[in-house]
């Protein structure tokens, strides 16, 4: 009662107004047709001309009544909490525990407005009733018509990016314990670079790209890894890749400046949005999952040497003859006993023992609920990884609880607690391709079972390392909580904040046996085995608040704002030390270390920084046809001085429905819609004090009667944040009833103002500097093609294919780079490092031109840069071959489904990707005859004069020139995935009491064809296997 | 029940009192954009940003004892100007078989190894200029008013810019007697990402004469704060002012520049001001035979020295061990330098040089090694033997005297130099009988015994552009060639 006495009061003091439009909503109309003005945005006139309009028709006020009703949910069960509100008066209640609502003094004409939390909103017009009863429909996990963008959700129908949402239940269909693949299969233009030498192990990290590189990276990819945002709150990607797959609702990637600009500082290289599952009320589900899985070594890029011909390699590359005449004795009995032990049948699968079949299962189990006006979630989740490596796996845990509670008043407050633990372990056994290279006719055990520590050749085993206690081992552990507060204010103003803390620790040991071959020369058994430790901890808050403006205007068309800001402080502490000097291999803790290694100090570091951003997104969308999209964002950062501490970002999209135009109506056409958006994202790769002249106090500089500090570096106060261009083009047709849709984009970025190493003379103190002078273009083709072929009621096909085709090329590069280049270039590696050379890809392969194996001498012919033939290898003579970056990639899949039963096939191809081979510079030619190498090594070198070979003389040892004889185009097709899975039907559920029940299988990699053959996996094996998946919710 | 109620009020202001909203909200903005640059302002411990360091006396003698640490590095006094790089080059020293010794010996300054070390010098001296610029810059924003010390840090940072610019001419710009127009070095007075212009020679050294002058007016104060014997007052940074860049040191280089110049006539007055300071004494030759000094800042004679912990283990490698291709071993006629009877006994031999002890040893170069670490016996180190690299001794100020006044005043200027080599055991050449002259030739020779392994004496060959007879006793003739070290090559790439 009191609030209608204020309100009377109210508007009697702004009679003047002459109007019973609410005083509130004017003020924050004004508020916003500033900030309108200010951006000269022209819809501006629209709007107030719509407000006027608006007043005039509720003058014709016309009499008024009581109303209550009931609200239900569809199965009838009354719903406590639905907020009820009268849209044109300010009015409004709640409904009671038996969904019952009592609303006085209401307009005829007027409209009611039911909403509810998991709910799709109901506008209800009164049309003179006094009992209005509503069944509210539960608001389903749907892709289609939003676009998440981590702060608030945008309409998909005036959405002017490049964007892609799926639900974790798409995900989980396509790669049930894998979010990357699933990803990767789905959406053109993101890639997970596929590591040769880390293969299959569960415990490497992937690394993901979106459209392409933006920065000078030599192998380490994190710098171009895209943001991703988990409900609000930036996470790493290790976070995503230990997420419960099972805890997604889903998943969005924002590729192109409209979106990104919301981060967009951070945002260069692509934004990936997680939203959580919502809680839901009712009564308590329980749901269960569970994913059990079996990988299998996958050996099949390596074909090693039988025993007789590593033997007679051996003998070839002259290692059993000498000039010495007792030498050559000791060496002919040599291989007289290898000889016999083969005949014997000594024939060792030394890449069968550090190997073995991973058996993994993960288990999820979530229990929800909720009843009137609170909601709950109980999880839990263990996962336990074993890779193809004996001895390695990779531990997950994790506990969660959220609350939600709405007021009737319009508030929702929303709280989740995650504790979450990964305990890992890697391989005691160590590199794969110490197994590799062992020598085939090489006993493991000696007569009396115990295992060789010395092989052939004077090699080590590394079987009797692994059986020792050396082992490496991590652990993190995550406390993170996140608050939501949503306050619905009326119904055109909704603001939203988030606040998370996030507490993180880690550790890792790594213990090295005191009996393991690294002490082989030291007696002092106090020097002997050791053990490192580093922690780490640190605690991370962010926070958000957004308000949201939604006015629905005449005429089919909606003005949306979002007014908004954000934070983020992290403070990460890391510290290390070591002990040595362990006296048995049994005693692996820290307190058993003898001492401190001689010299040796603790080591630390610290990683702390700041940043917050303001940011104002308008949407505009005119008649359901024409929209309009705009962000402008300002971010500051701790990582600068204060000189150019904050950057503007922006970005600009306009979009046509062209479906809606009457010219273009008919039945056929579902969706026709042309975009375009272009703006600025950026990104911050570098430390504060290259920026901001730091001091740093060091021990080394201890004076006498004081510590000294001196600059870190001198710092460029002129250094600004990184910045991308976007272009982006895009088309989405929906044909059919939706039967076909293709989705094409086109785009252009171009990174300006890389941050990267500048040479300057010494004498002005430093010979490094950092400076904005890199320049980098990405540009491409995405395609995403699905269609029905079937759509029945039984039986349904679904054919899709993903197409991404993206061009990288360098503009600009530093002084200092040009000299990496060079240093590089001289290098005669295994393989050719990284050239950066303006005109030409980040990832250009650049190497020697070869003219083959000359049949007479054995020898490498070269071409040099004129044509000319010559024997001297020259690093100058080196030119760009091609790219290690595929032209076009792409999956296409099938789902085809009959009743409950879908199968799913999912393809990845490559084309036109140029490798630098290393198997054959390594294993084939440069091989060292006392390894065992590639069959290649024996068919295809050259042996005698007159030989047509293409691999050099079988006894050159020599590391080969970069030649392009190594260079080999790669087309590739894997077949992924193939899943099947059924649906329980009614029968079986009322039998194990369960509402739903699924069960699948996934196997994973299950063919590859490609036209390069290389040994791949070279320190870890890639797997192939497959997956069970089981899913009931009870 | 009270959340209820709380909540329900909220939602009442919500509905109503929408001027607080906004109200609050403006607020809220104000405060955000106010606190923004605060909340931004962060820095991982052990790291501060130049504004929040140099703003208080801590702050600014922190950076200058950043300035003397850096000097301490072994690509400047820590190793390569005291008794690496330029000695191989004054020929004291060998190693048979170590590439960079062998090519440094015979002056090829190509060699990549001998290229990269004089890189090093050139890039380390530059960044501890780089330092001292950034001191004396954020030094503008203050006054002698609002900083107790403000003389001292200024002159201690003017001086080192021009001690350390000096050794730079030194080593890398010919001779200013024979050239006074050639081409210098850069002169940095800058803290910035940006090399400063390169110098004429003469301007290079007017631009040190004006550096160093100007800091004998601001180290005035020193006259109290250095006393003889030593007693150090309670601040910390005026403790031991022989290890900082005082007032003395600052006279000292001033004569040293004056010398190398010329201009004998100033160089014998500032090289007297020292002397006739007091605050210095020359050691006397008991003290020399009990090695007081060794491998310490030298009491008594030190003008200026820099305190390092690290100096002995540097030192130890090289001249205690007598590691292959690494350790060096002196010019096989060191003992006829050394030991030519004509004066007497030299006290020096015994306390630079340990003779072997047995058939498989060698003569050790002991000078610079601390014998308390070497012996394990750190507890019996007097409180006053300060562990440390000499960069300027007393002496050197006698035989500037003596030299710059030979042609005006003999007899002064032979006392100068009896004064020395009377401490050192020998017999003053007024005493001689008959008595000698005072030649140029003998100041240098007892140069070369006095200052080994302290990165004088091939400074001073250079001077006098003397030809230099190397271990092998071969002569080699006096040139630019062996003389002035190429400046490096990376200085001239990156320019534009």
């Amino acid at each position: 009662m009191r609030k209608m006495q204020l309100l009377r009061n109210l508007r009697a003091r702004f009679k003047e107004i002459k109007t019973n439009f609410e005083y509130k909503e004017m003020k924050f109309s004004i508020l916003f047709l500033f900030l309108l003005s200010v951006l000269n945005v022209p819809v501006l006139a629209a709007n107030r001309g719509m407000e006027f309009q608006n007043m005039n028709a509720v003058n014709s006020a016309d009499t008024l009544i009581n109303i209550s009703g009931k609200v239900t949910d569809i199965t009838g069960a009354p719903l406590q909490g639905v907020s009820v509100v009268v849209q044109e008066q300010n009015k409004g209640t709640m409904t009671d525990d038996r969904g019952n609502y009592h609303l006085t003094g209401i307009r005829k004409s007027a409209t009611l407005v039911f909403s509810h939390v998991g709910m799709l909103v109901k506008t209800e017009p009164v049309n003179g009733r006094e009992v209005v009863n509503i069944t509210l429909e539960p608001l389903p996990v749907t892709t289609d018509d939003i676009v998440v963008t981590g702060f608030f959700k945008k309409n998909k129908a005036s959405y002017t990016g490049s964007a892609l949402t799926f639900t974790g239940e798409q995900l989980k269909s396509v790669a049930p314990t894998n979010v990357f693949e699933a990803l990767t299969m789905l959406t053109p233009g993101l890639t997970v670079t596929e590591n040769n030498s880390l293969g299959s192990n569960p415990n490497a990290i992937p690394d993901i790209l979106v459209r392409g590189v933006t920065s000078f990276a030599n192998n380490d990819q994190t710098v171009n890894q895209p943001l991703i945002v988990r409900d609000g709150t930036i996470i790493s990607v290790r976070d995503l890749y230990d997420m419960d797959i099972n805890e997604i609702a889903t998943i969005t990637i924002l590729k192109d400046a409209s979106a990104a600009a919301l981060y967009g500082a951070r945002a260069a290289n692509g934004v990936i949005v997680i939203e959580r599952n919502k809680l839901t009320s009712g009564k308590m589900k329980v749901i269960y999952n569970f994913v059990g899985s079996m990988q299998f070594p996958d050996f099949s890029g390596y074909n090693l040497l039988e025993p007789k011909d590593k033997l007679e390699y051996e003998r070839l590359a002259g290692l059993y003859t000498s000039t010495d005449h007792l030498r050559q004795q000791s060496l002919d009995s040599l291989y007289n006993v290898r000889f016999m032990d083969i005949n014997r049948g000594v024939n060792t699968d030394w890449m069968s023992k550090p190997s073995r079949i991973g058996i993994s299962n993960d288990h999820s189990i979530r229990l929800a609920g909720g009843a009137g006006n609170a909601r709950y979630e109980l999880n839990a989740r263990f996962g336990n990884v074993e890779g193809v490596m004996k001895g390695d796996f990779r531990k997950r845990y994790g506990l969660g609880f959220a609350l939600e509670y709405n007021t009737p008043s319009g508030f929702t407050f929303t709280n989740r607690t995650n504790l979450s633990r990964t305990a890992i372990q890697y391989s005691p056994y160590g590199s794969f391709s110490s197994y590799t290279k062992m020598n085939p006719y090489d006993r493991v055990y000696d007569d009396f079972g115990q295992f060789r520590k010395t092989l052939s050749w004077d090699m080590n085993n590394p079987l009797y390392e692994a059986s020792l206690g050396s082992f490496s081992k991590a652990m993190t552990q995550n406390l993170s909580n996140d608050f939501d507060m949503r306050w619905r204010m009326s119904t055109r103003f909704t603001l939203t904040s988030h606040i998370n803390f996030l507490l993180n620790g880690g550790n890792t040991e790594m213990y090295t046996s005191p009996l393991s071959g690294v002490y082989k020369n030291i007696t002092d058994l106090s020097q002997r085995g050791s053990l490192s430790m580093t922690n780490n901890n640190g605690l991370t808050y962010s926070g958000n608040v957004v308000l949201n403006y939604n006015e629905a205007l005449p005429k089919q068309s909606l003005l949306t704002a979002n007014l908004g800001g954000n934070l983020n402080h992290t403070n990460n502490k890391y510290s290390s030390f070591s002990g040595i000097g362990f006296y048995a291999d049994a005693l692996r803790s820290i307190n058993f270390a003898s001492s401190y290694p001689i010299g040796g100090a603790p080591g630390g570091s610290q990683d702390l920084n700041a940043d917050v951003a303001g940011f104002l997104n308008l949407n505009y969308l005119f008649r359901n046809r024409y929209y309009f999209d705009g962000v402008y964002q300002i971010s500051g950062s701790s990582k600068f001085g204060a000189n150019n501490r904050y950057s503007h970002f922006w970005s600009a999209g306009l979009g046509w429905n062209l479906h809606n135009e009457e010219f273009l109506k008919n039945d056929w056409l579902d969706i026709f819609k042309l975009r375009v958006s272009t703006g600025y994202t950026g990104k911050v790769s570098f430390a504060p004090y290259q920026a901001l002249t730091t001091y740093r106090y060091n021990i080394d500089l201890n004076y006498l009667n004081g510590i000294g500090a001196i600059p870190i570096t001198i710092g460029n106060p002129d250094l600004r944040w990184e910045r991308t261009m976007n272009y982006n083009a895009g088309a989405d047709i929906s044909i059919l009833k939706r039967r076909i849709n293709l989705s094409a984009d086109v785009y252009l970025r171009k990174t300006t103002d890389l941050v990267i190493d500048k040479t300057i003379p010494p004498s002005a103190g430093a010979t490094i500097g950092k400076d904005n002078l890199g320049e980098i273009e990405n540009k491409g083709i995405e395609i995403k093609l699905d269609g029905y072929v079937i759509q029945g009621k039984e039986w349904n096909w679904q054919l899709g294919a993903n197409i991404t085709h993206n061009r990288n090329k360098i503009l600009k590069i530093s002084n200092a780079l040009k000299a990496t280049n060079d240093r590089n270039n001289a290098l005669n590696t295994l393989a050719p490092l990284p050239q950066f050379q303006e005109g030409e890809s980040t990832t250009a392969l650049k190497v020697v031109r070869s003219a083959g194996i000359d049949p007479a001498t054995g020898k490498e012919v070269f071409i040099k840069l004129n044509g000319d033939r010559t024997f001297v290898f020259d690093p100058a003579d080196k030119v760009v071959v091609g790219d290690l970056q595929p032209k076009v990639l792409g999956t296409f899949y099938s789902v085809l489904s009959y009743k409950r039963f879908t199968a799913a096939t999912y393809f990845r191809f490559f084309f036109d990707q140029y490798i630098y081979n290393t198997t054959l510079a390594s294993k084939v030619e440069g091989s060292n005859p006392m390894f065992n190498a590639d069959y290649r090594v024996f068919d295809s070198r050259w042996k005698k004069p007159g030989d047509i070979a293409l691999y050099r003389n079988i006894a050159d040892q020599s590391l080969p020139y970069q030649t392009t004889r190594f260079v080999q185009k790669e087309n590739t097709l894997t077949l992924s995935r193939f899943n099947l899975s059924y649906e329980l039907g009614q029968q079986w559920l009322k039998k194990i009491r369960a509402n739903k029940a699924s069960i699948g299988v996934s196997m994973n990699d299950i063919f590859r064809l490609s036209t390069v053959q290389i040994e791949r996996g070279t320190d870890y094996l890639f797997s192939r296997g497959f997956d069970l998946n089981l899913n009931i919710i009870f | 029940m009270r959340s209820m109620n709380f909540i329900k009020n909220i939602s009442n202001l919500n509905t109503l009192l929408s001027t607080k909203v906004i109200m609050i909200l403006s607020v809220a903005i104000l405060l955000l954009s106010t606190s923004c640059n605060k909340f931004l302002d962060v820095r991982p411990e052990g790291e501060l940003p130049e504004k929040q360091l140099l703003t208080d006396a801590n702050g600014f003698e922190a950076a200058l004892f950043g300035v003397y640490g850096s000097m301490n590095s072994r690509s400047l006094y820590g190793e390569n100007l005291s008794h690496n790089a330029t000695e191989v080059l004054a020929q004291y020293f060998v190693c048979p078989g170590n590439n960079n010794a062998v090519n440094l010996g015979a002056y090829n300054y190509g060699f990549s190894s001998v290229e990269s070390l004089f890189q090093d010098v050139w890039s380390k001296s530059y960044s501890s200029i780089a330092y001292t610029n950034n001191v004396l810059k954020n030094l503008e924003r203050f006054s002698p008013q609002n900083l107790e010390y403000y003389n001292i840090y200024k002159g201690e940072a003017l001086g080192l810019r021009a001690f350390l610019h000096f050794d730079l001419v030194r080593l890398f710009c010919e001779n200013i007697q024979l050239n006074p127009t050639a081409s210098g070095i850069p002169y940095s007075t800058d803290f910035a990402l940006k090399a400063p212009k390169f110098s004429r020679l003469d301007t290079v050294y007017n631009y040190i004469i004006n550096d160093l002058l100007e800091a004998e007016t601001l180290l005035k104060d020193d006259e109290q704060y250095l006393t003889f014997p030593k007693n150090n007052p309670s601040t910390p940074f005026l403790r031991d002012r022989e290890t900082h860049f005082n007032l003395y040191a600052m006279q000292a280089t001033l004569a040293r520049v004056y010398l190398s110049k010329g201009d004998n006539v100033n160089a014998a007055l500032y090289a007297e001001k020292v002397i006739s300071s007091g605050k210095f004494k020359l050691q006397d030759k008991t003290e020399i035979s009990n090695g007081i000094s060794k491998g310490m800042i030298a009491p008594k004679e030190a003008v200026f020295g820099l305190y390092s912990n690290k100096y002995f283990s540097t030192v130890k490698d090289r001249f205690w061990l007598q590691t292959s291709f690494y350790s060096y071993d002196n010019r096989s006629n060191i003992s006829i330098i050394y030991n030519d009877i004509q004066g007497g006994h030299d006290y020096r031999w015994d306390a630079f040089f340990k003779l072997p002890a047995s058939q498989t040893d060698k003569l050790r170069f002991s000078k610079l090694v601390d014998p308390y670490q070497v012996n394990d016996q750190e507890y019996l180190r007097p409180a006053d033997r300060i562990k440390g690299i000499n960069l300027i001794r007393l002496p050197e100020m006698y035989y500037i005297a003596a030299e710059a006044l030979l042609a005006t005043n003999s007899e002064k200027a032979r006392n100068y130099f009896d004064a020395v080599i009377s401490s050192r055991g020998l017999v003053a050449l007024k005493d001689r009988v008959p008595a000698v002259p005072l030649t140029v030739n003998m100041i240098t020779d007892d140069r070369y015994k006095e200052f080994i392994g302290e990165g004088q004496t091939f400074f001073n060959m250079k001077r006098l552009n003397l030809n230099i007879t190397d271990p092998l006793m071969k002569v080699i003739p006096a040139s630019k060639a062996i003389y002035v070290v190429p400046i490096p090559k990376i200085e001239f790439d990156y320019r534009n």
